[in-house]
C-alpha cells in the first residue's frame, strides 16, 4: 500500500517563475490536492539475469542480493547536498538514505525499481576501472515522488544507465541525477519516458577529469494530458571531454513535451567536443513541445553544435505507404519507430535495446 | 476492369475543376496510354484513382471490377490490386526498402484474407524480382528511396509493382528522370507483368516510353478530359505535331 508522503511546504517547491522550471511547474501541480485516479504502470520486463533492487515509497523493500563487486548500505544521515531544489528536498525529507559501491567490472545488470510515493535518495559510486549496467524503472501510479540519485565515476570507470519511466494520470514525479566523471570515465545513458501528470527527468553531468565522455540519449512518447520534461546540464569543466546527445520525442493529443539542454564549457574546457540534438514529432494540433537548447562557452578551441527541430509526420510519406497497402496506423507506426529508432541506435547491446523497444511498441499499439 | 464515367474533380477549398467530365474504359489485359500537355490533370487522375486526400469529386463515377472505387480507403484499393508508380517516389528515412516491401505485401495479403509470406519465401521472391530489374541487394537494405538516384527510385517503383502483382497499375511519368538504359530495364520490367488479367494506365508526356511499352490504346487528354483516342499511331502523330491541334478542344 502506498502511503501519502509528507508534502513539503508549498513555498519550497520550484515553480514557473524560475527559469529552469518555467515549463514544469511543480508548485502549481501540488497546490491542488492530488486526485487518486485509477492508474497502472507497466514495469519494464528486465533480463532474468539481472539483480533487482526494489524501492517502495522511498524504502528498500528487502535486503538486496548484490552480485560480486557491489556493496549496498543504508545511512540515517543525508549525503552531501547540492544547490538544486528537488534533490535537496529529497535529502532533507527522506527517512533513509542508500548507497551503492561498485568496485569492479560487474557483468550482471542491476535493476533499480522505484515504485510508490515519497522521497528516495541513492548514491552510486564506481571505483576506478569499475563498470556496471544500471537499469532504472521509475513508476508512480498516483501522488508525489521525488527521487535523487548520484553517480560518482572514478578514473576509466564505465556506466551504462538505462531509464524507463511510466507514471499515471495523477502522478507528480521528479527524478534527478547528478553525475561526476573522473579522467577517462564513460557514461552511456538512454532514457525512455512516457510522462504522467507532471514528470521531470533531470540529468546533470560534471566532468572532473580529462578525456571523459558521456552519451545522453533519450526518447519520449506522450499522449492524453501527459507532461514530460527531460532536462540536461553538462559542465565541461576540464579539457578533452566528449558529449553526444540525441533526444527524440513524439507528442499526441494535448500532451506536453519539454526538452531543456545546456552545455556549459568553462574557460578550462579546451578541446571539448560536444553535440546536442533534439527532434520532436507533433502528431496533431494541440500537442506541444517546448525546447530550450543552450550552449554557453568560455573556451576558445572547442567543437560544439546543437540542433533542434519539431514537425509533423510527412503526409506524402503516409499516402505513399497507404497506397502500398499499409493502413494509417501501420504507416504511422513504421514512420515513428524509424524516427525514434535513431535515438536507440547507440544502444549496442541488442538484448537491452530490445528490452527498451517493448514499451515503445506497446505505446504505439495503444495510442495510434 | 476500370470504367470512369464523366468524372469531375476539383481541389478541396477551391472553386473550379481539374477533371471536367473525363471518361475512360480500360478492359482487362489492355495497356492504355494517356498523353497530354502539362497541367491538364493527368496526375490528378492518378491521385483520385488511388484515393489521395485533398481532392473533391463533384460528379461522375469510377467502377473497378464492378465496385465503386471512390468510396474506398487508399489501402483498401491497394489490397484490391490498384498500384501507382509515383512520378516522385517518396523518401522514407529509417525504413529499409526490404522491410517496407515485406510490410506492404503482408498488409495486402492480410486484407485479402491470405497468410503472411514467411521470411524465407519473401526473401526469395524479392531477390528474384530485384535481380531481373538490376536492383542490387545493397539497395534493398538502405532506407527506402533515401539517397537513390532518379533512375534507382523508378526501378524501385517497378520492383514494388513486381512483388505486389497488382491488377491495375498506373505508371505516372515513369520515364521522367530515366536515361535510355534505365528506361529499357524499367520497360522490360513492366512488359514482364503484362497479362490477360492485368491492366495498365501509362501516363506520359513523350512518345519515347511507348516505343518500349507498346500500348493497345492511346488517349489524348486536354483541359481535364479525354479529347481523342486511337491506336499507337496516335502517339507518333502527337510527337510530330504536338498538342496544338487539341488546345481549346475541351472548351
Amino acid at each position: 500500500m502506498s502511503t501519502t508522503p509528507q508534502l513539503p511546504a508549498i513555498e519550497a517547491l520550484p515553480h514557473r517563475r524560475m527559469e529552469a522550471w518555467k515549463w514544469t511547474d511543480v508548485r502549481a501541480a501540488l497546490a491542488k490536492p492530488i486526485q487518486s485516479e485509477s492508474a497502472s504502470n507497466t514495469p519494464l520486463n528486465t533480463p532474468d539475469s539481472a539483480v533487482v533492487l526494489s524501492f517502495v515509497d522511498g524504502r528498500l523493500a528487502r535486503p538486496p542480493q548484490c552480485p560480486a563487486g557491489v556493496t549496498f548500505s543504508e545511512n540515517k544521515a543525508a549525503g552531501p547536498l547540492n544547490d538544486q531544489t528537488m534533490p535537496s528536498l529529497a535529502h532533507a525529507m527522506a527517512a533513509q538514505h542508500y548507497a551503492m559501491h561498485i568496485t569492479s567490472a560487474v557483468d550482471t545488470p542491476i535493476v533499480l525499481r522505484f515504485t510508490g510515493q515519497g522521497y528516495c535518495t541513492l548514491a552510486v559510486t564506481l571505483d576506478a576501472k569499475a563498470a556496471a549496467t544500471i537499469i532504472e524503472d521509475h513508476g508512480l501510479a498516483n501522488g508525489f515522488a521525488n527521487t535523487a540519485l548520484s553517480f560518482d565515476l572514478g578514473e576509466t570507470a564505465s556506466l551504462t544507465r538505462l531509464i524507463h519511466q511510466q507514471s499515471g494520470t495523477g502522478a507528480v514525479h521528479v527524478v534527478h541525477a547528478d553525475m561526476t566523471l573522473a579522467q577517462a570515465a564513460n557514461v552511456d545513458q538512454f532514457s525512455l519516458s512516457f510522462g504522467g501528470r507532471l514528470v521531470r527527468l533531470e540529468t546533470q553531468v560534471k566532468y572532473s577529469g580529462v578525456q571523459a565522455q558521456a552519451r545522453l540519449n533519450g526518447a519520449y512518447l506522450l499522449d492524453g494530458d501527459f507532461h514530460n520534461d527531460q532536462t540536461y546540464y553538462v559542465d565541461h569543466a576540464v579539457e578533452h571531454c566528449t558529449t553526444r546527445q540525441l533526444v527524440r520525442g513524439v507528442v499526441k493529443d494535448r500532451a506536453n513535451g519539454v526538452f531543456q539542454g545546456k552545455f556549459y564549457v568553462a574557460r578550462g574546457g579546451q578541446h571539448t567536443d560536444a553535440s546536442m540534438n533534439h527532434d520532436a514529432l507533433l502528431l496533431n494540433a494541440g500537442a506541444a513541445v517546448h525546447a530550450k537548447p543552450e550552449l554557453e562557452i568560455y573556451a576558445d578551441d572547442v567543437a560544439c553544435a546543437h540542433g533542434n527541430t519539431s514537425g509533423a509526420l510527412d503526409d506524402h510519406a503516409l499516402f505513399y505507404m497507404r497506397q502500398r497497402g499499409l493502413d494509417e496506423a501501420q504507416a504511422k507506426t513504421l514512420l515513428i519507430r524509424a524516427f525514434l529508432g535513431a535515438a536507440f541506435d547507440d544502444l549496442h547491446d541488442e538484448a537491452l535495446r530490445d528490452m527498451m523497444m517493448v514499451p515503445l511498441m506497446n505505446w504505439l499499439e495503444r495510442a495510434l | 476492369m476500370i470504367e470512369i464515367n464523366d468524372l469531375i474533380v476539383g481541389v478541396e477549398g477551391l472553386e473550379g475543376n481539374i477533371l471536367k467530365g473525363l471518361s475512360l474504359n480500360v478492359p482487362a489485359g489492355e495497356v492504355h496510354a494517356i498523353m497530354g500537355p502539362n497541367g491538364t490533370g493527368k496526375s490528378t487522375l492518378a491521385n483520385v484513382l488511388t484515393g489521395r486526400d485533398g481532392y473533391v469529386v463533384r460528379g461522375g463515377t469510377v467502377s473497378y471490377l464492378g465496385e465503386d472505387l471512390l468510396d474506398m480507403e487508399p489501402e483498401t484499393r491497394a489490397a484490391k490490386g490498384i498500384f501507382l508508380s509515383f512520378q516522385y517516389p517518396v523518401e522514407i528515412p529509417g525504413v529499409p526498402a526490404m522491410t517496407f516491401l515485406r510490410a506492404s505485401l503482408n498488409a495486402q495479403r492480410k486484407r485479402r484474407g491470405d497468410d503472411d509470406l514467411s521470411a524465407p519465401e519473401f526473401l526469395k521472391l524479392a531477390r528474384d524480382k530485384a535481380a531481373a530489374l538490376k536492383v542490387k541487394a545493397d539497395m534493398l537494405k538502405r532506407p527506402l528511396n533515401v539517397g537513390f538516384s532518379g533512375g534507382e527510385k523508378k526501378r524501385m517503383e517497378i520492383l514494388q509493382m513486381a512483388v505486389l502483382e497488382p491488377r491495375f497499375a498506373i505508371l505516372d511519368e515513369t520515364d521522367s528522370g530515366l536515361d535510355i538504359d534505365a528506361l529499357k530495364i524499367v520497360a522490360q520490367g513492366v512488359n514482364a507483368l503484362r497479362g490477360p488479367t492485368r491492366s495498365m494506365l501509362v501516363i506520359t508526356h513523350y512518345q519515347r516510353l511507348l516505343d518500349y511499352i507498346k500500348p493497345d490504346v492511346v488517349h489524348v487528354m486536354s483541359g481535364g478530359k479525354i479529347v481523342d483516342s486511337g491506336g499507337p499511331e496516335l502517339a507518333l502523330k502527337l510527337e510530330a505535331e504536338g498538342y496544338d491541334a487539341y488546345e481549346g478542344a475541351a472548351a
